[in-house]
Protein backbone atom coordinates (compact mmCIF):
# COMPACT_ATOMS: atom_id res chain seq x y z
CA UNK A 1 0.00 0.00 0.00
CA UNK A 2 2.91 2.10 0.34
CA UNK A 3 2.95 2.70 -3.83
CA UNK A 4 -0.86 4.11 -2.83
CA UNK A 5 0.62 6.43 -0.48
CA UNK A 6 2.71 7.64 -2.94
CA UNK A 7 -0.02 8.07 -5.73
CA UNK A 8 -1.97 10.20 -3.81
CA UNK A 9 0.32 12.12 -2.29
CA UNK A 10 1.11 13.06 -6.13
CA UNK A 11 -2.42 13.55 -6.62
CA UNK A 12 -2.65 15.93 -3.75
CA UNK A 13 -0.03 18.07 -4.47
CA UNK A 14 -2.42 18.99 -7.57
CA UNK A 15 -5.45 19.24 -6.27
CA UNK A 16 -7.65 22.07 -5.45
CA UNK A 17 -7.36 23.37 -1.85
CA UNK A 18 -10.86 23.28 -1.28
CA UNK A 19 -12.19 19.77 -0.73
CA UNK A 20 -8.73 18.05 -1.16
CA UNK A 21 -9.04 15.96 1.93
CA UNK A 22 -12.84 14.37 0.46
CA UNK A 23 -11.70 14.08 -2.51
CA UNK A 24 -8.59 11.79 -1.63
CA UNK A 25 -10.05 10.23 0.71
CA UNK A 26 -12.61 9.14 -1.49
CA UNK A 27 -9.69 8.31 -4.55
CA UNK A 28 -8.17 6.34 -1.81
CA UNK A 29 -11.17 4.44 -1.26
CA UNK A 30 -12.41 3.36 -4.40
CA UNK A 31 -8.37 2.26 -5.37
CA UNK A 32 -8.71 0.27 -2.16
CA UNK A 33 -12.27 -1.15 -3.58
CA UNK A 34 -10.31 -2.01 -6.82
CA UNK A 35 -7.26 -3.84 -4.94
CA UNK A 36 -9.81 -5.69 -2.70
CA UNK A 37 -11.67 -6.58 -6.35
CA UNK A 38 -8.79 -7.91 -8.06
CA UNK A 39 -6.91 -9.68 -4.67
CA UNK A 40 -10.11 -11.62 -4.46
CA UNK A 41 -10.70 -12.82 -7.43
CA UNK A 42 -6.76 -13.84 -7.99
CA UNK A 43 -6.82 -15.37 -4.26
CA UNK A 44 -3.84 -13.50 -2.89
CA UNK A 45 -2.33 -9.84 -2.58
CA UNK A 46 -1.46 -7.89 -5.23
CA UNK A 47 2.70 -7.14 -5.95
CA UNK A 48 3.44 -3.74 -6.76
CA UNK A 49 4.19 -4.10 -10.48
CA UNK A 50 0.57 -5.23 -10.42
CA UNK A 51 -0.88 -2.08 -8.34
CA UNK A 52 1.52 -0.23 -10.48
CA UNK A 53 -0.60 -1.30 -13.64
CA UNK A 54 -3.55 -0.20 -11.27
CA UNK A 55 -2.22 2.98 -10.73
CA UNK A 56 -1.29 3.91 -14.41
CA UNK A 57 -4.53 2.85 -15.68
CA UNK A 58 -6.03 5.14 -13.06
CA UNK A 59 -4.39 7.96 -14.52
CA UNK A 60 -1.60 10.29 -14.13
CA UNK A 61 -1.63 12.21 -10.77
CA UNK A 62 -1.83 15.63 -12.39
CA UNK A 63 -4.29 14.44 -15.36
CA UNK A 64 -6.39 12.75 -12.49
CA UNK A 65 -6.16 15.93 -9.96
CA UNK A 66 -7.20 18.57 -13.02
CA UNK A 67 -10.29 16.85 -13.49
CA UNK A 68 -11.62 18.15 -9.67
CA UNK A 69 -10.85 22.11 -11.30
CA UNK A 70 -13.26 24.01 -12.93
CA UNK A 71 -11.84 25.38 -16.34
CA UNK A 72 -10.49 28.69 -16.33
CA UNK A 73 -10.42 30.84 -19.68
CA UNK A 74 -6.93 31.75 -19.96
CA UNK A 75 -5.16 29.03 -18.25
CA UNK A 76 -7.18 25.57 -18.69
CA UNK A 77 -8.28 23.71 -15.48
CA UNK A 78 -4.97 21.05 -16.03
CA UNK A 79 -2.33 23.80 -15.53
CA UNK A 80 -4.35 26.17 -13.44
CA UNK A 81 -2.60 24.78 -9.76
CA UNK A 82 1.20 24.69 -11.69
CA UNK A 83 0.43 28.16 -12.86
CA UNK A 84 -0.89 29.94 -9.34
CA UNK A 85 2.06 27.37 -7.98
CA UNK A 86 4.48 29.53 -10.07
CA UNK A 87 2.50 32.80 -9.87
CA UNK A 88 3.65 32.77 -6.13
CA UNK A 89 6.78 31.89 -5.74
CA UNK A 90 7.70 34.84 -8.67
CA UNK A 91 5.35 37.17 -6.46
CA UNK A 92 6.72 35.68 -2.76
CA UNK A 93 10.17 34.81 -3.19
CA UNK A 94 11.28 36.49 -6.04
CA UNK A 95 9.78 40.41 -6.92
CA UNK A 96 9.10 40.90 -3.38
CA UNK A 97 12.66 40.56 -1.92
CA UNK A 98 13.65 42.59 -4.74
CA UNK A 99 11.85 44.85 -4.73
CA UNK A 100 11.99 45.53 -1.04
CA UNK A 101 16.25 45.16 -1.24
CA UNK A 102 15.91 47.87 -4.04
CA UNK A 103 13.54 50.45 -2.68
CA UNK A 104 13.08 50.19 0.96
CA UNK A 105 16.91 51.43 1.57
CA UNK A 106 15.83 54.13 -0.70
CA UNK A 107 12.28 55.06 0.72
CA UNK A 108 13.43 54.72 4.50
CA UNK A 109 17.05 57.12 3.72
CA UNK A 110 14.91 59.81 1.69
CA UNK A 111 13.79 62.94 3.14
CA UNK A 112 10.25 62.55 2.85
CA UNK A 113 9.40 58.69 2.61
CA UNK A 114 5.95 59.54 1.90
CA UNK A 115 7.29 60.55 -1.46
CA UNK A 116 9.55 58.44 -2.58
CA UNK A 117 7.00 55.95 -1.61
CA UNK A 118 4.82 57.61 -3.33
CA UNK A 119 7.40 57.53 -7.02
CA UNK A 120 8.59 54.63 -6.46
CA UNK A 121 5.27 52.68 -6.41
CA UNK A 122 4.66 53.31 -10.25
CA UNK A 123 8.05 51.13 -10.65
CA UNK A 124 6.96 48.33 -8.33
CA UNK A 125 3.22 48.43 -10.32
CA UNK A 126 4.91 48.15 -13.56
CA UNK A 127 7.09 45.33 -12.25
CA UNK A 128 3.96 43.24 -10.84
CA UNK A 129 2.54 43.53 -13.63
CA UNK A 130 5.26 42.75 -15.85
CA UNK A 131 5.97 39.45 -13.59
CA UNK A 132 2.08 38.38 -14.07
CA UNK A 133 1.89 39.22 -17.59
CA UNK A 134 4.81 37.27 -18.51
CA UNK A 135 3.74 34.01 -16.59
CA UNK A 136 0.24 34.19 -17.79
CA UNK A 137 1.04 35.03 -21.11
CA UNK A 138 3.58 31.72 -20.81
CA UNK A 139 0.40 29.59 -19.53
CA UNK A 140 -1.96 31.12 -22.19
CA UNK A 141 0.63 29.69 -24.93
CA UNK A 142 0.41 26.22 -23.25
CA UNK A 143 -3.30 26.46 -23.56
CA UNK A 144 -3.13 27.79 -27.12
CA UNK A 145 -0.73 25.34 -28.57
CA UNK A 146 -2.09 22.36 -26.42
CA UNK A 147 1.59 20.41 -26.38
CA UNK A 148 1.25 16.70 -26.64
CA UNK A 149 2.66 16.03 -23.41
CA UNK A 150 4.04 12.40 -23.73
CA UNK A 151 5.56 12.13 -20.31
CA UNK A 152 1.95 12.74 -19.21
CA UNK A 153 1.08 9.08 -20.44
CA UNK A 154 4.49 7.62 -20.25
CA UNK A 155 4.74 7.85 -16.38
CA UNK A 156 5.77 5.01 -14.20
CA UNK A 157 4.27 4.81 -10.62
CA UNK A 158 6.97 3.19 -9.19
CA UNK A 159 9.25 6.01 -9.50
CA UNK A 160 6.96 8.23 -7.74
CA UNK A 161 8.80 10.40 -4.66
CA UNK A 162 8.12 8.35 -1.44
CA UNK A 163 5.25 9.21 0.64
CA UNK A 164 5.99 11.86 3.38
CA UNK A 165 3.66 11.43 6.40
CA UNK A 166 2.12 14.60 7.75
CA UNK A 167 2.15 13.85 10.81
CA UNK A 168 5.77 12.65 11.06
CA UNK A 169 8.83 15.43 12.61
CA UNK A 170 12.02 15.70 11.33
CA UNK A 171 14.59 14.69 14.05
CA UNK A 172 17.18 16.58 12.41
CA UNK A 173 14.82 19.56 12.55
CA UNK A 174 13.94 19.34 16.29
CA UNK A 175 17.85 18.93 17.08
CA UNK A 176 18.74 21.85 15.24
CA UNK A 177 15.80 23.85 16.94
CA UNK A 178 16.53 22.75 19.92
CA UNK A 179 20.35 23.60 19.61
CA UNK A 180 19.58 27.40 17.98
CA UNK A 181 17.23 27.93 20.64
CA UNK A 182 19.82 27.01 23.31
CA UNK A 183 22.44 29.48 21.66
CA UNK A 184 19.82 31.75 21.75
CA UNK A 185 18.92 31.49 25.68
CA UNK A 186 22.67 31.25 26.70
CA UNK A 187 23.13 34.76 24.62
CA UNK A 188 19.70 35.88 25.83
CA UNK A 189 20.52 35.01 29.61
CA UNK A 190 24.22 36.64 29.21
CA UNK A 191 23.28 39.51 27.31
CA UNK A 192 23.94 42.28 29.75
CA UNK A 193 28.11 41.58 29.34
CA UNK A 194 27.61 41.82 25.02
CA UNK A 195 25.46 44.80 24.46
CA UNK A 196 26.97 46.65 22.05
CA UNK A 197 27.45 49.85 23.86
CA UNK A 198 28.06 52.15 20.87
CA UNK A 199 23.69 52.18 20.84
CA UNK A 200 21.23 54.01 22.69
CA UNK A 201 17.43 54.19 22.52
CA UNK A 202 14.95 56.48 23.19
CA UNK A 203 11.99 55.64 24.90
CA UNK A 204 9.29 57.80 27.18
CA UNK A 205 10.62 60.63 25.24
CA UNK A 206 14.63 60.60 26.59
CA UNK A 207 17.10 58.77 25.45
CA UNK A 208 18.33 55.99 27.53
CA UNK A 209 22.09 54.25 27.18
CA UNK A 210 23.84 51.73 26.43
CA UNK A 211 21.30 50.47 24.20
CA UNK A 212 17.79 49.09 23.10
CA UNK A 213 18.65 45.47 24.14
CA UNK A 214 18.91 46.88 27.86
CA UNK A 215 15.38 47.77 27.56
CA UNK A 216 14.26 45.01 25.35
CA UNK A 217 16.11 42.43 28.85
CA UNK A 218 14.72 44.60 30.97
CA UNK A 219 11.29 44.72 30.26
CA UNK A 220 10.82 41.25 28.00
CA UNK A 221 13.45 39.02 30.19
CA UNK A 222 11.32 36.89 31.42
CA UNK A 223 8.74 36.49 28.76
CA UNK A 224 10.88 35.86 26.05
CA UNK A 225 13.38 32.99 28.43
CA UNK A 226 9.57 31.63 28.83
CA UNK A 227 8.83 31.58 25.11
CA UNK A 228 12.62 29.88 24.43
CA UNK A 229 12.39 27.60 27.11
CA UNK A 230 9.04 26.30 25.83
CA UNK A 231 10.32 25.77 22.21
CA UNK A 232 13.75 24.15 23.65
CA UNK A 233 11.08 21.91 24.97
CA UNK A 234 8.46 20.83 22.41
CA UNK A 235 11.33 20.26 20.35
CA UNK A 236 13.20 17.86 23.01
CA UNK A 237 10.17 15.73 23.10
CA UNK A 238 9.75 15.84 19.30
CA UNK A 239 13.39 14.44 19.41
CA UNK A 240 12.24 11.23 20.99
CA UNK A 241 8.60 11.32 19.66
CA UNK A 242 8.91 12.27 16.30
CA UNK A 243 4.87 12.54 15.73
CA UNK A 244 2.80 15.49 16.06
CA UNK A 245 0.25 14.71 18.53
CA UNK A 246 -2.84 17.38 18.92
CA UNK A 247 -1.55 18.65 22.70
CA UNK A 248 2.19 19.35 21.13
CA UNK A 249 0.41 20.94 18.00
CA UNK A 250 -1.60 23.56 20.43
CA UNK A 251 1.52 23.87 22.49
CA UNK A 252 3.32 24.83 19.53
CA UNK A 253 0.74 26.62 18.04
CA UNK A 254 0.72 29.19 21.17
CA UNK A 255 4.20 29.25 21.35
CA UNK A 256 4.37 31.00 17.94
CA UNK A 257 1.12 33.26 18.97
CA UNK A 258 2.94 34.48 21.88
CA UNK A 259 6.25 34.87 19.78
CA UNK A 260 4.06 36.80 17.24
CA UNK A 261 2.35 39.00 19.95
CA UNK A 262 5.80 40.04 21.28
CA UNK A 263 7.45 41.07 18.23
CA UNK A 264 4.45 43.58 17.27
CA UNK A 265 4.00 44.73 20.65
CA UNK A 266 7.86 45.16 20.52
CA UNK A 267 7.78 46.97 17.18
CA UNK A 268 4.91 48.88 17.91
CA UNK A 269 6.93 50.73 21.12
CA UNK A 270 8.50 54.49 20.65
CA UNK A 271 12.28 52.96 20.46
CA UNK A 272 15.07 54.04 18.11
CA UNK A 273 18.38 52.56 17.86
CA UNK A 274 21.29 55.99 17.75
CA UNK A 275 24.65 55.99 17.14
CA UNK A 276 26.41 57.71 19.98
CA UNK A 277 29.06 58.84 18.38
CA UNK A 278 28.60 60.75 15.45
CA UNK A 279 30.74 63.25 15.41
CA UNK A 280 29.63 67.17 13.96
CA UNK A 281 31.72 69.46 12.83
CA UNK A 282 30.08 73.15 13.24
CA UNK A 283 30.57 76.17 11.01
CA UNK A 284 32.08 78.10 14.36
CA UNK A 285 34.74 74.64 14.35
CA UNK A 286 33.49 73.62 17.34
CA UNK A 287 33.22 69.55 17.22
CA UNK A 288 29.97 68.16 19.34
CA UNK A 289 29.31 64.55 19.73
CA UNK A 290 25.59 63.65 18.86
CA UNK A 291 23.23 61.01 18.98
CA UNK A 292 21.54 60.09 15.38
CA UNK A 293 19.18 57.77 14.85
CA UNK A 294 20.89 54.90 12.83
CA UNK A 295 18.57 54.42 9.88
CA UNK A 296 20.53 51.25 8.74
CA UNK A 297 20.64 48.98 12.39
CA UNK A 298 16.68 50.45 13.25
CA UNK A 299 15.45 49.58 9.77
CA UNK A 300 17.15 46.48 10.06
CA UNK A 301 15.84 45.57 13.58
CA UNK A 302 12.50 46.21 12.63
CA UNK A 303 12.55 44.26 9.33
CA UNK A 304 13.68 41.63 11.49
CA UNK A 305 10.63 41.43 14.16
CA UNK A 306 8.58 42.06 11.74
CA UNK A 307 9.42 39.06 9.73
CA UNK A 308 9.59 36.70 12.85
CA UNK A 309 6.67 38.18 14.04
CA UNK A 310 4.15 37.33 10.81
CA UNK A 311 6.26 33.82 10.03
CA UNK A 312 4.87 33.30 14.11
CA UNK A 313 1.50 34.44 13.19
CA UNK A 314 1.19 32.04 10.42
CA UNK A 315 2.92 28.94 11.46
CA UNK A 316 0.71 29.90 14.82
CA UNK A 317 -2.60 29.78 12.86
CA UNK A 318 -1.74 26.99 10.33
CA UNK A 319 -0.63 24.70 13.79
CA UNK A 320 -3.85 25.56 15.30
CA UNK A 321 -5.95 24.69 12.23
CA UNK A 322 -4.20 21.58 11.98
CA UNK A 323 -4.75 20.75 15.51
CA UNK A 324 -8.37 21.46 15.13
CA UNK A 325 -8.36 19.21 12.38
CA UNK A 326 -6.86 16.30 14.20
CA UNK A 327 -9.40 16.64 16.85
CA UNK A 328 -12.64 17.47 14.97
CA UNK A 329 -11.60 14.42 12.28
CA UNK A 330 -8.90 12.17 12.40
CA UNK A 331 -8.90 11.11 9.16
CA UNK A 332 -8.41 15.04 7.66
CA UNK A 333 -5.61 15.68 8.44
CA UNK A 334 -3.48 14.11 5.67
CA UNK A 335 -4.07 11.12 3.26
CA UNK A 336 -1.69 8.73 5.54
CA UNK A 337 -4.42 8.60 8.08
CA UNK A 338 -7.40 8.45 5.47
CA UNK A 339 -6.14 5.47 3.74
CA UNK A 340 -6.03 3.75 7.14
CA UNK A 341 -9.45 4.08 7.82
CA UNK B 1 -7.88 13.23 -38.34
CA UNK B 2 -11.46 10.67 -38.97
CA UNK B 3 -10.62 9.18 -36.16
CA UNK B 4 -10.04 12.33 -34.00
CA UNK B 5 -13.48 13.84 -35.14
CA UNK B 6 -15.38 10.58 -34.38
CA UNK B 7 -13.72 10.58 -30.78
CA UNK B 8 -14.74 14.05 -29.84
CA UNK B 9 -18.07 13.16 -31.14
CA UNK B 10 -18.65 10.14 -29.60
CA UNK B 11 -17.25 11.88 -25.83
CA UNK B 12 -19.83 14.72 -27.03
CA UNK B 13 -22.64 12.52 -27.36
CA UNK B 14 -21.57 10.13 -23.94
CA UNK B 15 -21.71 12.88 -22.35
CA UNK B 16 -25.29 13.96 -21.77
CA UNK B 17 -25.79 9.76 -21.52
CA UNK B 18 -23.59 10.02 -18.32
CA UNK B 19 -25.14 12.33 -16.39
CA UNK B 20 -28.94 10.51 -17.07
CA UNK B 21 -27.03 7.38 -15.97
CA UNK B 22 -25.41 8.13 -13.06
CA UNK B 23 -28.44 9.89 -12.07
CA UNK B 24 -30.85 7.16 -12.42
CA UNK B 25 -28.16 4.27 -11.21
CA UNK B 26 -28.21 6.78 -8.15
CA UNK B 27 -32.28 6.19 -7.11
CA UNK B 28 -30.77 3.50 -4.83
CA UNK B 29 -27.71 5.04 -2.94
CA UNK B 30 -24.12 3.77 -3.62
CA UNK B 31 -21.29 4.41 -3.15
CA UNK B 32 -18.11 5.46 -6.16
CA UNK B 33 -17.10 1.82 -6.87
CA UNK B 34 -20.22 0.02 -6.54
CA UNK B 35 -21.95 2.61 -8.67
CA UNK B 36 -19.12 2.36 -11.18
CA UNK B 37 -19.56 -1.31 -11.30
CA UNK B 38 -23.29 -1.16 -11.85
CA UNK B 39 -23.24 1.23 -14.40
CA UNK B 40 -19.98 -1.43 -16.47
CA UNK B 41 -22.36 -4.29 -15.28
CA UNK B 42 -24.86 -3.05 -17.97
CA UNK B 43 -22.72 -1.70 -20.58
CA UNK B 44 -22.10 1.96 -19.92
CA UNK B 45 -18.66 2.05 -19.09
CA UNK B 46 -16.83 5.34 -16.78
CA UNK B 47 -13.54 5.98 -15.43
CA UNK B 48 -12.89 7.04 -12.19
CA UNK B 49 -11.20 10.42 -13.55
CA UNK B 50 -14.71 11.22 -15.01
CA UNK B 51 -17.24 9.57 -12.31
CA UNK B 52 -15.78 11.19 -9.22
CA UNK B 53 -15.46 14.96 -10.85
CA UNK B 54 -18.99 14.15 -12.49
CA UNK B 55 -20.75 13.27 -8.68
CA UNK B 56 -19.15 16.42 -7.25
CA UNK B 57 -20.38 18.66 -9.65
CA UNK B 58 -23.73 16.84 -9.44
CA UNK B 59 -23.75 17.15 -5.82
CA UNK B 60 -23.18 21.09 -5.77
CA UNK B 61 -25.92 21.36 -7.93
CA UNK B 62 -28.27 19.95 -5.14
CA UNK B 63 -29.08 17.09 -7.46
CA UNK B 64 -27.46 14.25 -5.28
CA UNK B 65 -26.46 14.14 -1.57
CA UNK B 66 -23.49 12.09 -0.20
CA UNK B 67 -22.46 11.08 3.45
CA UNK B 68 -19.85 8.96 4.45
CA UNK B 69 -20.45 5.84 6.61
CA UNK B 70 -18.30 2.69 7.73
CA UNK B 71 -19.15 -0.56 5.61
CA UNK B 72 -16.90 -3.51 5.62
CA UNK B 73 -14.43 -1.61 8.38
CA UNK B 74 -13.89 1.37 5.84
CA UNK B 75 -15.59 4.78 5.28
CA UNK B 76 -17.46 5.16 2.01
CA UNK B 77 -18.94 8.02 0.76
CA UNK B 78 -22.43 7.11 -0.65
CA UNK B 79 -24.35 9.07 -2.94
CA UNK B 80 -27.79 9.26 -3.76
CA UNK B 81 -30.59 11.13 -5.83
CA UNK B 82 -31.65 14.20 -3.68
CA UNK B 83 -35.70 15.33 -3.96
CA UNK B 84 -34.46 18.24 -6.64
CA UNK B 85 -32.39 15.81 -8.52
CA UNK B 86 -35.58 13.24 -8.63
CA UNK B 87 -37.61 16.02 -10.23
CA UNK B 88 -34.93 17.21 -12.59
CA UNK B 89 -34.16 13.21 -13.35
CA UNK B 90 -37.96 12.63 -14.38
CA UNK B 91 -38.17 15.24 -16.48
CA UNK B 92 -34.52 14.58 -18.13
CA UNK B 93 -35.96 10.79 -19.20
CA UNK B 94 -39.77 12.33 -20.73
CA UNK B 95 -37.30 14.81 -22.86
CA UNK B 96 -34.66 11.69 -23.57
CA UNK B 97 -37.39 9.55 -24.42
CA UNK B 98 -38.86 12.18 -26.75
CA UNK B 99 -35.54 13.02 -28.57
CA UNK B 100 -35.23 9.06 -28.94
CA UNK B 101 -38.44 9.02 -30.37
CA UNK B 102 -37.79 11.47 -32.78
CA UNK B 103 -34.39 10.17 -33.80
CA UNK B 104 -35.56 6.34 -34.32
CA UNK B 105 -38.57 8.17 -36.76
CA UNK B 106 -35.34 10.09 -38.62
CA UNK B 107 -33.41 7.23 -38.61
CA UNK B 108 -36.49 5.01 -40.06
CA UNK B 109 -37.05 7.53 -42.91
CA UNK B 110 -33.45 7.60 -43.95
Amino acid sequence: MELLNRYLQAVKWWLPRDGQADILRELSEDLHSQIEAKEAELDRNLTDSEIAELLKRHGNPFLVASRFRTDHEWIGAPWLQLYQFILKIVLLWVLIPILAIVYVPTIAAARNPASALLSASAHIWLAIVYAVGMVTLGFGALRWFKPDLWSLKEWDPLRLPPARDPLKISRLGSALEAFISLIFLSWWMDMPHVVLNNYAVKFGGRWQTPTLWIYLHGDFYWLICAIVTGAIAVSIVSLIHPTWTRTRMKVRSAIDGITAATMFLVLGLDWKVVSMRWTEFLRDGQVIDTLRPSQAVNMTIGMTLFIIGSVSAWTCISRWKQARNMSNSPTSTGIFISISS
Amino acid sequence: MIPDIFENLRLELRRGCLILAVLAALRTERYGYTLRKSLADQGMEIDEGTLYPLLRRLETQGLLVSEWREQDKRQKRFYRLSDNGNQILERLLVEWQSMNASLAEILKDS
